[in-house]
């Protein structure tokens, strides 16, 4: 909403343009370790990724942790190591993400030792995807729209979208909740956060609808508000569910993902 | 009339008008010639035969009028900071701040107290401003004695008062007298044009964004009167007009408008009525829409009984509302917020003596804060919802006497005893150290949940050891109830307001400061020096990612912790002649300490300025002409920047070593501005300003944002966003 607020703004003092790259003396911090880890009710093998941060006016490559332990369980008694195969990749062989279990994270790396926990909500069915105009900022644009319809409750169901656009990951975070939708058909679109932005006839476009728990909810909605750079909340790095001291997440989630070509 | 002084020919001896214009001397029997004069006004000379105790009541005339040309009315206030002992005080008055343009010609009361040192502007785009090193909502902005809890428009660049209804401010930096409190910092007490009983005046004006216009006069005549003013930006007009479909359906503006009546009722009783309305509203054609307003009336009576006894009572209520409209494909749907203050207050004022003045009074507020209502519209597929209401009972009892010990030597003391009583329906939270819940307390209607009780002492000496000299001391407690949660450095009106409760305990802050004050030049010149030293308690600050905007439990995103801020603040101020104006700097700190951030060490606070400077010049060569110019710089605001990044999910991430380890680029602008006053006619005068906001151009860092370079994907970029360069403005306006 502030990214709004600032477009309005701007649009007042008639100065969209007033923008420039500036070259700031940022501290190099230490680097932190950064570890990503999904689990999903769709056949494995998982991925859990281990690296490194880098320096601001580094290039965006990450150096991958090798030779670390890792571990993943779930309530029911299966456990498993993961095998690594380079490059801060470990790959799961025989571990199911099934809905409705819990699932833990075990990350070994020298004398650091970080876990997670996460459970996997159960799944709310993706009906279709649809495409159609919407007004924003004063022009009309295509956008596109999941159906599905939100459980009526007791809980509330999270949710994450992400959008692939002519086999590109569209980089703005779609994540809201059913707390005032219950029991309603969706009516949020995938409204990109760049105002210019529109799909366009032709656009092959997918989209993977992710039901979270609730602290994969915080942590995607702290990460948009908070470390995506953008200028209008106070900076910081989202909460994580990876105790330890490590960046990243541990995401136990269902996944439906859906297809389409812009008509 | 406000703030007058009453002086007695030939002696040492005088008065200065309270805020409803009452004043009281005490001298023994015999015939004096007393002077009334005020700033702007011709002075006023009676003389009185004393034998018994007298009620003289005398109006003063604007010097426009009349033969009496060679009486020169003064236009600046005479600095009188040597007298009594209030420190870390300031009044402007309309005339002044008239002179000194701060945002395209629009003259501004609260831009223009923001060039006062101490005082610093929180940025353009902002709506608030920092005084001493507190937060914007430690500062208590009254109109007539009602808070306005939101005092900007257009997202601060504009404030919500009209210079044509406002007669003058005064600010208060934290040692203010016991009649005031409730917020740590700083009160500003703006106080509304008292109307003409004599005789009907008008003005309107046009500048670059507003229109505006006001007009006063008698009800009956000597008995009555009646001011309204009025004011609205013509935006729309200019979108409207234009041919590029993306913005001419777009909608930015405000209105507000001013309107304060005034009863004689007799020789002892006076009746007054007082109410502002603003709205604002910024909307993006079907993709967003943002209004909110604020809405203050009040209604006071004063009584005099006898010579030496003054009392005033007022009902007021005050309102504040915004409302955010969000549009999805085929619908929309509105998220609306409310605070509403009602309160009542009574005031004595006692001049038992020429040495003393004493005040006592009780005021009491009852406090509702709406945070949140959903109102979906059909297709919305959303459920209509809302967020618990808050209630809560705030009520003060203070005295305080100023005491001329000797003529030398004025001791203030007083005390403010404030009650807050959090008041139910409503759950209540115990909260573990994370924030999260651990037990659900639900109370009924009209049950407290939780009280604080907290004596506010108010001590300020003030000595004089010669005419032109006089050094003071204070020391001052003031508690803070009223909490405006802003989980974003830019201030935006949707910020959310709490109210103390079980887990948001009441703000103190203790604050000692010591000050030298000089008259030089024969009086033309004066300089003063401040230092302060301020801790504080129950300071709010958020965790990493917090949401405040949809949520009952808004105290599980909060962290608490101490403050502290100290500065030194120093102004040199020349108030006679064709050349007046004033320097001011101010070197000062802010520093919070919160466990859970920064690891538990001392942080610069957001408000933290280390430099802070204004200048402040109007030249005045002849009756025609008024110039002006005022240069500001401050320090940027300390801000946290990336020390890192990382992927999350296919996105650049941020990593953020610490909060507040960076600072912006420091601010400096410079504006310039003229006022051309074209001879009077037989019915009307008018007055055209030109000037130039921003002269020499300088970018200012707005806010700084960080992202994927959109030329090289392998790389990621700072940029910085300005919101004005230099601007050029003219305003014309007539006086009738």
């Amino acid at each position: 909403m502030s990214t709004k607020i600032v477009y309005i703004l701007m649009l007042c003092t008639g100065c969209v343009a007033c923008t420039k790259v500036v070259k700031l003396p940022l501290r190099v911090a230490p680097t932190q370790y950064v570890i990503e880890g999904n689990i999903t009710d769709q056949p494995g093998p998982y991925l859990v990724r281990v690296f490194q941060t880098a320096a601001f006016y580094d290039s965006n490559s990450f150096r991958g942790v090798a030779g670390a332990t890792v571990e993943l369980s779930d309530d029911k008694g299966n456990r498993e190591l993961l095998v690594d195969s380079g490059g801060g990749n470990y790959y799961t062989q025989h571990l199911r993400g099934i809905p409705g279990n819990g699932y833990l994270m075990k990350v070994v790396i020298g004398k650091d030792m970080f876990s997670a926990s996460s459970v996997m909500p159960r799944l709310v069915p993706l009906d279709g995807l649809t495409v159609g105009p919407m007004t924003n900022s004063g022009k009309t644009v295509l956008v596109a729209m999941p159906e599905f319809v939100n459980p009526a409750g007791p809980g509330v169901a999270y949710y994450l979208f992400n959008q692939t656009i002519n086999g590109r990951l569209d980089k703005t975070l779609y994540y809201w909740n059913s707390q005032n939708s219950a029991g309603q058909a969706n009516s949020i679109d995938l409204a990109r956060s760049d105002p210019d932005s529109t799909l366009h006839v032709g656009d092959s476009i997918g989209i993977e609808m992710q039901c979270l728990d609730e602290a994969m909810y915080t942590y995607w909605s702290g990460l948009d508000a908070a470390a995506t750079g953008n200028g209008g909340s106070y900076p910081g790095n989202p909460v994580t569910n990876v105790a330890g001291g490590a960046l990243g997440y541990f995401s136990a989630h269902t996944s439906r993902v859906m297809g389409r070509r812009v008509d | 009339m406000i703030h007058a002084s009453v002086a007695v020919e030939g002696q040492n001896k005088g008065a200065i008008s309270n805020q409803y214009g009452f004043y009281s001397i005490t001298l023994p029997e015999g015939e004096y010639i007393l002077i009334f004069s005020t700033v702007g006004m011709q002075p006023l000379k009676d003389t009185i035969r004393l034998h018994k105790d007298i009620v003289l009541d005398v109006a003063l005339g604007d010097g426009t009028g009349g033969e009496l040309k060679e009486v020169v009315v003064r236009a600046y206030e005479k600095d009188n900071k040597l007298q009594g002992a209030q420190m870390g005080a300031d009044r402007l008055s309309m005339t002044t701040i008239r002179n000194v343009p701060v945002f395209l010609g629009e003259t501004d009361v609260l831009k223009t107290i923001q060039l006062l040192p101490g005082v610093s502007s929180a940025g353009e785009g902002n709506a608030g401003f920092y005084v001493r090193g507190g937060a914007p909502d430690q500062n208590l902005i009254l109109l007539d004695g009602t808070t306005v809890y939101n005092p900007s428009h257009l997202l601060g660049l504009f404030s919500t008062f009209n210079s044509d209804a406002i007669k003058d401010v005064s600010v208060y930096k934290g040692s203010m007298p016991p009649q005031y409190g409730g917020r740590l910092s700083s009160i500003e007490d703006v106080r509304m044009n008292e109307g003409n009983n004599q005789a009907f005046h008008g003005r309107a004006g046009e500048g670059l964004l507003t229109i505006s216009g006001e007009v006063e006069g008698p009800i009956q005549k000597g008995q009555s009167s009646l001011v309204l003013a009025g004011r609205a930006t013509k935006l729309n007009q200019v979108l409207s007009g234009s041919d590029d479909t993306t913005i001419n359906r777009d909608r930015i503006g405000f209105y507000d408008l001013n309107a304060k009546f005034n009863f004689r009722l007799g020789d002892r009783d006076h009746l007054y009525g007082a109410g502002y309305l603003g709205q604002d509203e910024l909307s993006i054609y079907k993709t967003f829409g943002l209004q909110w307003g604020n809405g203050v009336a009040s209604l006071r009576w004063n009584h005099v009984f006898g010579s030496k006894l003054f009392t005033n009572t007022t009902v007021a209520l005050s309102n504040y509302n915004t409302s955010i409209t969000v549009y999805v494909t085929n619908s929309s749907f509105d998220i609306r917020s409310a605070l509403n203050d009602y309160s009542l207050r009574q005031e004595w004022e006692w001049y038992p003596g020429p040495a003393h003045t004493v005040r006592w009074g009780l005021q009491s507020i009852y406090h509702v804060v709406a945070p949140a209502k959903l109102v979906a519209l059909p297709g919305s597929g959303l459920n209509d919802s809302s967020y618990e209401s808050r209630y809560g009972w705030e009520s003060s009892l203070f005295a305080g006497d100023d005491w001329k010990v000797t003529e030398r030597l004025t001791f203030s003391y007083g005390l403010r005893l404030t009650g807050f009583t959090v008041l139910g329906p409503g759950r209540f939270y115990h909260l573990d150290a994370d924030g999260q819940v651990t037990d659900t307390l639900n109370y009924g209607s009209g049950r407290s949940a939780k009280q604080y009780l907290n004596a506010e002492p108010r001590l300020a000496l003030g000595y004089q050891p010669d005419d032109r000299s006089a050094i003071k001391a204070a020391y001052a407690r003031n508690v803070q109830n009223v909490h405006l949660l802003a989980n974003s450095a830019l201030s935006v009106p949707t910020d959310r307001w709490a109210l103390t409760n079980n887990n948001i305990r009441p703000e103190i802050a203790d604050q000692l400061s010591v000050g030298y004050y000089r008259e030089a030049g024969g009086g033309d010149y004066t300089w003063n020096v401040e230092a302060y030293y301020k801790t504080m308690q129950h300071q709010i600050d958020y965790r990493t990612g917090a949401n405040l905007e949809l949520t009952d439990i808004v105290e599980s995103e909060l962290l608490f912790g101490k403050g502290r801020a100290y500065g030194v603040e120093a102004q040199l101020k020349k108030t006679s002649g064709k050349l007046t104006g004033w320097v001011s700097y101010t070197l000062s700190r802010s520093q919070l300490q919160i466990n859970g951030i920064n690891g538990g060490q001392w942080y610069n606070a957001t408000p933290d300025r280390t430099h802070n400077a204004a200048i402040v010049a109007i030249y005045q060569p002849n009756a025609g002409w008024t110039l002006s110019a005022d240069w500001v710089y401050y320090t940027g605001n300390p801000v946290s920047y990336p020390s890192g990044k990382y992927i999350a999910d296919g996105r650049i991430a941020f990593y953020y070593a610490e909060r507040n380890g960076y600072r912006l680029p420091p601010y400096h602008r410079l504006d310039l501005g003229a006022v051309r006053h074209f001879p009077k006619k037989k019915w009307y005068q008018l007055e055209l300003a030109f000037g130039i906001y921003n002269a020499y151009d300088r970018l200012n860092a707005y806010f700084i944002n960080f992202r994927q370079d959109p030329h090289n994907a392998a790389e990621t970029q700072a940029v910085q966003t300005s919101l004005f360069g230099i601007v050029p403005y003219f305003t014309i306006a007539a006086k009738l």
